[in-house]
């Protein structure tokens, strides 16, 4: 044994078990840090692997594209919102300020979450480390028709919903004023403190006070209650007084005593006050309660879901403010649309599709087909649910005879058409707001619903002519989807 | 004196030291080549700069290759491999992380394989250092306090050390330089006293003894070495100071044999390190984020957080070059370039790292025993060895959270020109001391 043998083995042996140390550190990091360690908030990885993803396209049912993604010249992915007028369905995508609308309701498709673990996808993610692409998919807009209700309303701040029938497809949808998703980042400040509310979707999210719309449920109770529709109530056209709220015919008219279908036809709401009377509040309150007004109908996904969203609150529900001291009738101003319950355009736009489908009201959606990344064919998606019957066939058939026949006393048409179509008036404090609601129906079977509401109007002509152009063009779109 | 007979069988490329280390560097260009084409594709601008390193750095491995087969063809065969494998990954390490302190790197490369080459063709330096042990010493010392009053710092923090001695562009941090020159010191003077104290051992049987020396023996080297550890704690280059205080005691354990030797050293330095903490901010933040970074992750611990997920982003196979986020990591091309590899590499590239560093240090020891009958090289073979084990495993362990951040390079692999020239010419001294037909000094 030479002099520092001994020395040197024990220095070797002390760096290698350093060494060794040094490796289990390595492999504790490396095997067990990713479940510990990849989560973490201050992880920017986590902002790169999202800011990596090529999210799925957007395009309407005719494959016309409304948001693609593509890659700019420094390997930048670019998300581009291409139509303002689908702006209101597509949402928006930021990695700051997460997802909304179509965007957040799928987004698991689109960013590729969603995308079946073949043995090739997992080689690409796992070993290659390329990002997932997402799923590209088709909405059930109209693109044509959604560009004719974003102009119909371009000038107005409220909402407007296409529904075809029975299927339950959104043929469009429009919520404004609304926010350019290609500036998001950018404008976020601004967007949120905007009086207006930008990301408050009235279509969906709206829950207006229905006023004068409220007549078509109430027709429909009375209906169902086998109340007499040729009765004749006197005093038709006399006011109807809530706080500091006058009721008076919408319409002109020369008669006194109205049955309740010339009432709605009048749009007067005497008879109806005296309809409530006579059934009683129970059983008009049990007819009501088959349409749900609680639970109000959406489209699952496409709204903040909870107080951690982003989206800002709404502030643009009107109801009535409370007051003291004038005459109240507490239900029947319920009743009549001037009081607690509140409608959105799409859950009212599911009523009026139960009239024209037996009674059934179809689940609105807005998904029609994917595509996966890896395939050039079209998967369609069914429908979530069978419609939900929430009134009787005969009832439904009454109903729609009677809008059919108040529609052709207003003068409105459609040629080779049957419309039954509606505008009224509702007011929310010191707010007026008008609801277009129709029906437009052929005998191929396929049928369309339009619903509009116009904020801060008492223009009942301007919401007719808006809602018959729209549902013009939208019955031209049923006839092409067939 | 060139042994005929090996010069012979190099010529002919039939020897075996040759042939190794030809194949070593044949996959070692692999390596190299393949990372640098999986770069250029995803980044086509920069295109010409990486080609050129390319180029330079492959020169260098053939052009050294080729000289030390000529003056050197018994050497040992891994050390040149493994050294220019190292720096060629640190090359497109940092061509990838930091492309514009490339250019520099490559230059630097250039200076340092001269370097290497001209400690390893010559007996010369080895000889000077040696014999004028003391004006060598001096001139380190010289060079490091002269940082005092003309340091600078080549990122131009305000409050960042002053660490570095420059001309221009050009800087030079004369604590690099000091690691040889203190390894050459330190082995001189006790390869002098070792028969000394080898007979006082052998004498009184004693292997735990505490250290009773007549000062006359151990007063100038401990001098010495106060001097050096004094300056480098004034200028809070702390890593550097615990390097050198470990170096030091490895050395005089190797030339002792006392044990005690180790365990009070190590003593030492936790006392110092108590010591420091109450003293100095930069101590005192570095083991509080040891202790627990989570606490200020997103503050002061937010490096080493950051190189923690590193090493689980990349996980075991890596995410492949270019493919990581390691650039999350502040100075990454610098102190952090092995939690890059980690991110990028993975575990897999991590642990070959591991591995050449483990190979580097076996083979300088293995150096140092066969050149036992000249206590001198031995010594000096085992304080280059351990000089470059140490700095890696600290810097490989604060990276890792296994020991606190002390601010030194991972030799080959990390940005700095200083650390790899010397880096370098430390293993031309030892695939110096590796030649076998040879006495070298």
């Amino acid at each position: 044994m030479t002099p520092y043998s001994h020395e040197f083995n024990r220095v070797l042996l002390g760096f290698l078990l350093a060494l060794a140390l040094i490796t289990l550190a390595a492999v504790y990091w490396a095997t067990f840090g990713p479940e510990r360690l990849l989560s973490r908030d201050d992880n920017p990885r986590l902002v790169e692997a999202q800011a990596s993803i090529r999210r799925g396209a957007i395009l309407d049912r005719h494959e016309s594209p409304l948001v693609e993604t593509t890659v700019n010249e420094n390997g930048q992915i670019i998300r581009t919102y291409l139509e303002p007028s689908a702006y209101s369905m597509t949402g928006y995508y930021s990695l700051k300020y997460g997802t909304g609308l179509a965007e957040a309701a799928y987004n698991d498709l689109l960013s590729g979450a969603d995308v079946a673990e073949t043995f090739s996808s997992q080689f690409d993610q796992d070993v290659l480390h390329m990002a997932p692409v997402g799923t590209d998919i088709r909405l059930t807009i109209d693109l044509e028709l959604q560009s004719a209700l974003a102009s119909a309303l371009a000038d107005s701040r409220g909402a407007g919903v296409v529904l075809s029938v029975p299927d339950g497809q959104l043929l469009a949808s429009v919520s404004l004023p609304i926010y350019d998703p290609n500036t998001l980042d950018e404008n976020w400040d601004h967007l949120v403190k905007d009086p207006g509310d930008p990301f408050f979707n009235r279509a969906l999210q709206g829950r207006y006070q229905p006023g004068g719309i409220f007549y078509i449920p109430l027709l429909i109770s009375a209906v169902m209650n086998n109340a007499d529709l040729e009765e004749r109530y006197p005093d038709s056209k006399q006011p109807v007084v809530f706080d500091d709220i006058t009721l008076v015919c919408q319409r002109n008219s020369a008669r006194t005593q109205m049955t309740l279908a010339q009432a709605y036809r009048y749009g007067c709401a005497k008879p109806f006050a005296d309809m409530i009377d006579t059934l009683g509040e129970a059983k008009v309150n049990e007819a009501l309660q088959f349409f749900d007004f609680d639970s109000p109908v959406t489209l699952e996904g496409f709204l903040p879901g909870g107080e951690e969203e982003e989206a800002p609150e709404s502030t643009s529900e009107i109801t009535p403010e409370p007051t003291t001291d004038t005459v109240i009738y507490p239900f029947t101003e319920t009743a009549l649309g001037q009081g607690d319950i509140v409608v959105s355009p799409l859950h009212f736009a599911t009523l009026m599709a139960a009239i024209i489908n037996d009674g059934n009201a179809p689940e609105p959606h807005a998904l029609l087909a994917t595509r996966s990344p890896d395939s050039t064919e079209w998967r369609s998606i069914e429908a979530p649910r069978q419609s939900l019957p929430i009134m009787t066939k005969p009832t439904a058939e009454h109903i729609a005879q009677v809008m059919q026949s108040t529609t052709a006393s207003y003068g409105l048409y459609l040629d080779g058409y049957d419309i039954g179509a509606y505008p009224a008036i509702a007011y929310a404090g010191d707010r007026t707001l008008t609801w277009f609601a129709a029906f437009a129906r052929a005998e191929t079977g396929k049928e369309v619903v339009v619903v509009i509401v116009i904020e801060d109007s008492d223009d009942l002509s301007k919401a007719t002519q808006v809602g018959m152009q729209v549902l013009g063009q939208a019955i031209t779109t049923q006839q092409a989807n067939d | 004196m060139i042994n005929t007979a090996t010069s012979d069988l190099a010529i002919e490329g039939k020897h075996p030291t040759i042939n190794a280390e030809r194949l070593l560097i044949g996959i070692s260009f692999l390596f190299v080549l393949i990372n640098y084409v999986a770069l250029m594709i995803q980044r086509p601008e920069s295109m010409a700069g990486s080609l050129l390193s390319l180029i330079v750095w492959f020169s260098c491995a053939v052009v050294g290759h080729l000289l030390l087969n000529r003056y050197a063809s018994s050497r040992d065969p891994f050390l040149f491999p493994i050294t220019i494998f190292l720096s060629g990954w640190g090359l497109v390490t940092i061509e990838r992380l930091a492309p514009t302190f490339a250019d520099r790197q490559t230059l630097w490369l250039i200076v340092s394989t001269a370097g290497m080459l001209a400690v390893v063709v010559s007996s010369a330096p080895l000889r000077w250092l040696r014999n004028y042990r003391y004006l060598w010493l001096f001139a380190g010392i010289g060079l490091l306090f002269s940082t005092i009053l003309l340091g600078r710092n080549p990122s131009g923090q305000i409050g960042a050390p002053q660490l570095w001695l420059g001309i221009g562009d050009i800087n030079f941090q004369p604590s690099e330089a000091l690691k040889i020159l203190l390894v050459a010191f330190l082995a001189s003077y006790l390869a002098e006293q070792a028969p000394i104290i080898r007979a006082e051992r052998f004498l009184s049987g004693d292997r735990f003894r505490l250290l009773a020396f007549p000062p006359r023996v151990f007063g100038p080297i401990l001098l010495m070495w106060s001097l050096c550890v004094v300056v480098l704690v004034w200028q809070r280059d702390l890593g550097t100071a615990v390097l050198f205080f470990a170096v030091f005691l490895i050395l005089l354990y190797i030339t002792t044999g006392y044990v005690s030797v180790l365990i009070g050293g190590a003593i030492m330095i936790i006392v110092a390190g108590v010591v420091a903490y109450g003293l100095f901010d930069v101590v005192r933040l570095r083991i509080d984020i040891w202790i627990n970074p989570w606490a200020e992750a997103d503050g002061r611990a937010y490096q080493i957080v950051q190189s923690l997920q590193a090493f689980a982003s990349g996980s075991v196979f890596g995410q492949g070059i270019g493919q990581g986020a390691p650039v999350y990591i502040p100075v990454v091309h610098s102190d952090f370039a092995f939690a890059a590899v980690a991110e990028e590499w993975g575990l897999l590239g991590v642990l070959i790292i591991i591995a050449c560093v483990a190979m580097l240090v076996l083979r300088g020891l293995i150096i140092a025993l066969r050149r036992q009958s000249v206590p001198f090289q031995a010594l000096v073979a085992a304080g280059l060895a351990a000089s470059l084990g140490i700095q890696s495993i600290m810097i490989m362990g604060g990276v890792l959270r296994v020991l606190p951040l002390t601010g030194v390079t991972l030799p080959f692999l990390s940005y700095g020109g200083s650390s790899l020239v010397m880096s370098y010419i430390m293993i031309g001294f030892l695939i110096r001391l590796s030649i076998q037909d040879e006495k070298s000094a």
